[in-house]
């Protein structure tokens, strides 16, 4: 029964008609159509939903609509007076605090909400009024700077024109290396940006899936006549309405072992069996709670170890261990036996969840010539295009994918989610289909990262020299491959970490078990191989008595290095810098931790941690292409499938096209991405947008600017090779022959010649031999060195980070403020995969943890009070303008680094991860009961 | 999805009171929906009325008397008693406690009341109310009641409340001269659910530093907020040291009955309440006036000087 409703919206008394079950959120998003309001979880636990109602923050999801009547409500689309932003809005666009954007909305109204009763807050002030508000994308430093600066010019105490950010790096005149603002921060921050949940087409049905409740069974029929029979029902559909292949997997080839939807077997609770499109969501949840599906259960298996074993029950046709990636050099028992110190450890790490703000969604529709869209958030777009395109055997031109605004990824989106059922739906029912998943649904159908189990062997001499290394990883990819032996074989090449080893064996498998599927995750198998080297590496300088550091700097990689796979380092290897740095620092924490009392309960401890990640896939290619054209006026337009997912790459790649291109302001270039009517692009993984797309935009925009060379060296009688271009101006050296480029342009034009340029790269890496793993796995690395400051409380196993530290070599940074944020960003992650994060199975392999209230990801009060970046320029000459990877050796070494402080702190090693206080707690109580 | 229900949103107690007693079992009540509406999503609760009391004023006050009584409307929200300058002053346990609930969109739209009637064990507000022996009023339109929040919450999610009643205020008596007061709960992250909580008050001889009372509150350990009252017994009539706070730890941790689940074993849980009495009290017993706590507050923290001697 719907009653009336009347409320002030943003200045504007509205009077509406609502279903008093519907909260305010839907009444905003849904009937009013103010998308800027996010729906991330639907459970008040993300905040992205904030509102103002009477002065004061709510969630707008847990509002229900009812009780607004006669209030006053301000969203997003109310802070902005006209084009004039609001302080906030300024401040979050000047500070970098804009990321993915998903969670901006969210964050402006609680600091809106803080500022109007509290305009002069102090820092534990601004995180406290921001707890509510998840942000996974920029570790809140930058978010809580933007507040803090915004309260400034709001009262006058900082002029607006001034900025708390550095200026431009010194004699950084062109636009690589400036600090220059995000090209998609303003439509974030006023609540325009468009993410797919936020796209509503005319006619358009709603889908939802029914998934499996049981980990491993048998489906021996599907029922769909009642729910086909309901009203406003438009299609139910299974695996035969499939017309092409109904195998998807993002490696490709032979790893594509995922059904879209089941036909025969279902391999872990989530698994897709029906789709169902009806006129509204309710009728599509109603309709898939009336499929019937009879189930005759299998054995299930949800440890990999168990999973190896022969007699293990099959989850796929052949054996569990899908994959053996392995790595000889030198000899490692000769190795063991010329070592004077052997250090053996064994490490295990859990599933984590993505927990990106924004759930998967996308809509699809079909035209009247039978091409088909797809606009989804993703950060594949060309792989989305392929696999639909393969379910419904059309020809691969025929399908386009839009990336719309991506709200948070890291991995998780790499691999097809909605993506296949809305357009099977909308090529099935000829009408536009819309899938939003509900956070429980996202936790429960996303990739996960690996969960390891390590055995590491080291072997060092007393100098501290190492001699050998052996490694054993077994990784646990779940119920369907994603990424899974790209992953194991990434971690098999990092396996050492960034040190000269003469003898390594490592063997990483790839196993197949009846849990969630895990992918790509922020690190891809880096990050848990990178907790086991650098405890190994800190427990070996125990042992010797050696400085950790030192005994890092001993063994760290250099130009001339040789790694595991026989690679020969020949430049930008950046370690030691970053170690040298990070030995300043930590030596300075060290002096002023007090641990003098001894029966303090509060510990505290210092930690390093240290990674190297190479840049791209590993031994394979992985090319992206660009279109660049200069425009009669002199702007440009560049054009590529990069997808951008809220860690900037639309932003580098214009500063990339602008540097190139001369032109000195950043309005002057569009980036027009993540559309596969663009050219293809590699997905937004492995670091790589930066190095490899980068490169691509860089070399269509020479080109494009080539014709002009060409012709005003003719006009001139010059060579074209002294020709340059700067701030819009095409000059010759040695002489002051000038002529701005839209002149140049023009000239051009009078003749016929057009300005345009193609650009595509793919970095120089050699496939690995399977037996020995040798070869050029990466065309370039990147290194890092990370500090931690702890404090343990010995009481009840309770860790803080007080400070912590990022010192990462990422060859040319192009942005500055960007690197920071995606620094500052990894910090965050690193701390909730320590300490918080775990995706829980239950005995049946449920979902245990799946919302936001039991999968903990940290708020803004979870960053540690100090937090500083160092950005180490040791320059790539391959990448563009030196650059290389940044968002992934972001967040590697926080957890060894923390891991590493606690040990010191309090003398416990956590090898099992998340180190929960319970578990801290234990080991402090077993440490003690071993001493008496 | 939640499932159509009648709604109503009355603007007076007396409306709301008719209204329930009409609905019977199909009727529920809604204040600020924090903890009902996810309830409802994941259909755990189906009701056919819901009735939407956050409108009914009446119930937003707080109110110290004369003699120092507090009296708190039901409806009054989570952030109006955290910021509330004379709770602050003189309940500042409550206003500590509310600091730590969810985040500060929850307490701005959550109740009071409404936390206790959905009696979820891991709550915040109970096991301080019941160290701080509050009463809460009960109406209906069969008349008025009061009970201890002690013996409010039956078990876990059920409360004594009958289907036509409304809770309406929460009543904490002034605190005795020479009283202190202090909540600690232990959650893995700042506002998110207990893992084990302590509350406790302490009262001390007018002329000696001898403890005249005491009240200890656990929460999140058993399927409500419960006393431990032979914790208490170890305290009553002694002056407390540091010694004896470890005792009544332990005895505490004895008293309580944990589940273990997915965040921590009951072990812990119960480790967790040892480790909270002895801290909890060291504070209580500081804002209760005791001035010569030895070794003062630098001291206050080694407690390892006790384990040292085990």
């Amino acid at each position: 029964m719907n009653r009336k409703v009347k409320f002030c919206l943003n200045g504007t008394d509205i009077e509406i008609e609502v279903n008093p079950r519907a909260s305010l959120l839907d009444v905003l998003r849904e009937k009013l159509r103010l998308t800027g309001t996010k729906k991330g979880c639907n459970m008040g636990d993300c905040g992205a939903c904030s509102v103002i109602v009477n002065g004061k923050t709510t969630h707008a999801c847990l509002t229900p609509a009812g009780s607004v009547e006669g209030k006053e409500v301000i969203t997003v689309e109310g802070l902005a007076q006209g084009d004039k932003l609001h302080p906030l809005q300024e401040a979050f666009i000047d500070c970098g605090a804009v990321q993915c954007g998903f969670c901006t909305p969210g964050m402006l109204l609680s600091a809106k909400a803080l500022l109007d009763q509290n305009p002069a807050p102090d820092v534990e002030e601004v995180k406290e009024a921001l707890s509510g508000n998840l942000c996974r994308c920029t570790g809140y430093k930058k978010i809580v700077e933007a507040v803090m600066l915004a309260a400034d010019r709001i009262s006058g105490r900082v002029a607006r024109s001034e900025s708390i950010l550095p200026a431009s790096e010194p004699g950084a005149t062109k636009m690589v290396g400036k600090r220059v603002k995000r090209v998609d921060a303003l439509e974030k921050v006023r609540g325009e940006a468009i993410y797919a949940s936020d796209l509503n087409l005319e006619g358009m049905l709603h889908a939802r899936v029914l998934r499996s409740p049981l980990p491993h069974a048998r489906i021996k029929n599907i029922a769909a006549t009642e729910a086909e029979k309901l009203d406003g029902v438009s299609a139910v559909l299974t695996a035969k309405d499939i017309p092409g292949e109904n195998k998807i997997g993002v490696l490709g080839g032979p790893f594509k072992d995922q059904p879209i939807l089941c036909s025969d077997k279902v391999r872990f609770v989530g698994d897709a069996v029906a789709v169902v499109a009806a006129e509204s969501e309710e009728i599509a949840a109603e309709a898939v709670e009336l499929i019937k599906v009879e189930y005759e259960e299998l054995p299930a298996v949800f440890d990999p170890v168990v999973a190896m074993a022969e007699d293990s029950p099959r989850i796929h046709e052949g054996s569990n261990v899908v994959a053996h990636r392995k790595i000889c050099k030198g000899d490692v028992e000769e190795g063991f036996r010329k070592s004077d110190v052997i250090i053996e450890g064994t490490y295990k790490t859990p599933f984590y969840e993505h927990a990106y703000i924004e759930p998967e969604a996308g809509v699809a529709e079909v035209d009247a010539k039978g091409n088909i869209t797809v606009w989804a958030g993703t950060q594949f777009p060309s792989d989305v295009r392929e696999e639909v395109a393969r379910m419904l055997a059309l020809p691969f031109n025929k399908v386009r994918a839009v990336q719309t605004k991506t709200g948070g990824a890291f991995g998780g989106k790499l691999d097809i989610s909605i993506h296949c059922y809305i357009a099977l739906l909308a090529f099935r029912t000829g009408r536009p289909v819309k899938l939003v998943y509900s956070r429980e649904e996202s936790i429960m159908a996303s990739t996960k990262r690996h969960p390891f189990l390590i055995k590491y062997k080291t072997g060092a001499t007393k100098e501290g020299k190492l001699l050998a290394v052996e490694a054993e990883l077994i990784g646990n990819t779940g119920a369907y491959l994603s990424y899974g032996p790209a992953v194991l074989t990434r971690a098999a090449v990092h396996a050492t970490g960034p040190y000269n080893v003469p003898n390594v064996k490592v063997d990483a498998y790839t196993v197949y078990t009846n849990c969630f599927i895990a992918g790509a995750f922020r690190g891809f198998g880096v990050p848990q191989v990178a907790i086991a080297h650098e405890t190994q590496m800190d427990k070996l300088a125990e042992k010797l008595g050696m400085d950790p550091v030192e005994l890092r700097l001993k063994n760290a990689y250099a130009v001339g290095s040789v790694t595991s796979t026989r690679q020969l380092l020949e430049h930008s290897v950046g370690l030691k810098k970053t170690l040298e740095k990070a030995q300043d620092i930590a030596g300075q924490w060290r002096k002023e931790v007090d641990n003098k009392s001894k029966d303090a309960v509060k510990k505290k401890g210092v930690g390093v941690g240290v990674m190297w990640y190479g840049t791209g896939n590993t031994g394979h290619p992985n090319p992206s292409g660009a279109f660049v054209e200069l425009l009669d006026d002199g702007s440009a337009l560049v054009l590529t499938s990069c997808a951008e997912i809220g860690q900037g790459s639309d932003t580098v790649l214009a500063q990339i096209a602008a540097e190139e291109l001369g032109l000195d302001d950043i309005d002057r270039v569009r980036v027009y991405s993540g559309d596969t009517l663009t050219p293809y692009a590699r997905g937004t993984s492995a670091s790589g947008q930066t190095y490899i797309t980068g490169n691509a935009v860089r070399l269509a925009a020479i080109e494009a600017r080539e014709p002009l060379f060409q012709q005003i060296a003719q006009d001139w009688g010059a060579v074209e090779e002294n020709l340059y271009l700067e701030a819009g101006v095409i000059c010759l050296k040695g002489s002051d022959k000038k002529i701005p480029i839209v002149d140049a342009i023009k000239r051009c034009r009078s003749l016929g010649i057009l300005t345009m340029g193609h650009g595509s790269f793919n970095p120089d890496a050699t496939p690995l031999d399977p037996e020995t793993g040798e070869g050029k796995a990466y065309a370039t690395y990147s290194f890092a060195t990370h500090v931690a400051e702890v404090e343990v409380d010995t009481e009840t196993g309770e860790v803080t980070v007080q400070k912590f530290a990022a010192v990462n070599d990422i060859g040319k940074a192009i942005n500055p403020t960007n690197a920071e944020g995606q620094l500052e960003g990894g910090i965050s992650l690193g701390i909730g995969h320590t300490f918080m994060e775990e995706m829980v199975l239950g005995n049946k392999g449920t979902l245990q943890t799946s919302s936001f209230a039991q999968y903990l990801i940290p708020t803004s009060k979870d960053m540690p009070s100090e937090v500083s970046t160092f950005i180490v320029e040791e320059e790539e000459p391959s990448g563009p303008f030196g650059a290389k990877g940044l968002g992934e050796p972001a967040s590697v070494p926080v957890t060894p680094a923390i891991l590493n402080a606690i040990y010191d702190a309090c003398g416990v090693r956590i090898t099992e991860l998340p180190a929960i206080s319970e578990k801290v707690f234990t080991l402090i109580k077993r440490g003690r009961a071993i001493v008496i | 999805m939640i499932k159509d229900f009648e709604y109503s949103a009355p603007g007076t107690l007396d409306e709301a009171l008719s209204l329930i007693s009409q609905y019977g079992e199909d009727g529920k009540i809604i204040a600020g929906g924090q903890s009902l509406l996810l309830l409802m999503r994941r259909k755990l609760v189906a009701p056919r009325y819901l009735v939407d009391i956050k409108g009914i004023s009446s119930l937003d006050y707080i109110n110290i008397s004369e003699n120092g009584d507090l009296n708190i409307g039901a409806l009054t929200t989570h952030r109006a008693i955290e910021t509330s300058r004379e709770i602050q002053q003189k309940f500042r346990i409550l206003s500590e406690m509310e600091e730590n609930i969810a985040a500060v969109e929850n307490r701005n739209w959550g109740s009071i009341g409404g936390n206790l009637c959905h009696a979820d064990p891991v709550g915040d507000p109970s096991p301080v109310l019941v160290a701080l022996n509050a009463r809460l009023e009960i109406v209906s339109v069969r008349g008025e009641r009061t009970v201890a929040v002690e013996d409010f919450a039956r078990d876990r999610f059920y409360v004594n409340l009958a289907h036509d009643e409304i809770l309406t205020e929460i009543q904490v008596p002034c605190p005795a001269p020479r009283t202190g007061s202090k909540y600690t709960k232990f959650s893995i992250l700042e506002g998110s659910f207990a893992l084990a909580s302590v509350a406790m008050s302490v009262t001390l001889n007018a002329k000696s530093d001898i403890c005249d009372d005491v009240r200890i509150a656990l929460g999140a350990v058993n399927s409500t907020a419960m006393r431990a009252r032979e914790a208490e017994e170890v305290l009553i009539g002694k002056e407390i040291t540091d010694e004896l706070l470890e005792k009544a730890g332990e005895v505490a941790s004895g008293e309580a009955d944990p589940i273990g689940d997915m965040r921590a074993s009951a072990a812990y849980r119960k480790e967790l309440v040892k480790v909270l009495v002895k801290r909890v009290g060291k504070e209580a017993l500081l804002r209760a006036g005791k001035d010569s706590w030895e070794g003062s507050s630098a001291k206050s923290d080694g407690k390892v000087a006790l384990l040292g001697r085990r």
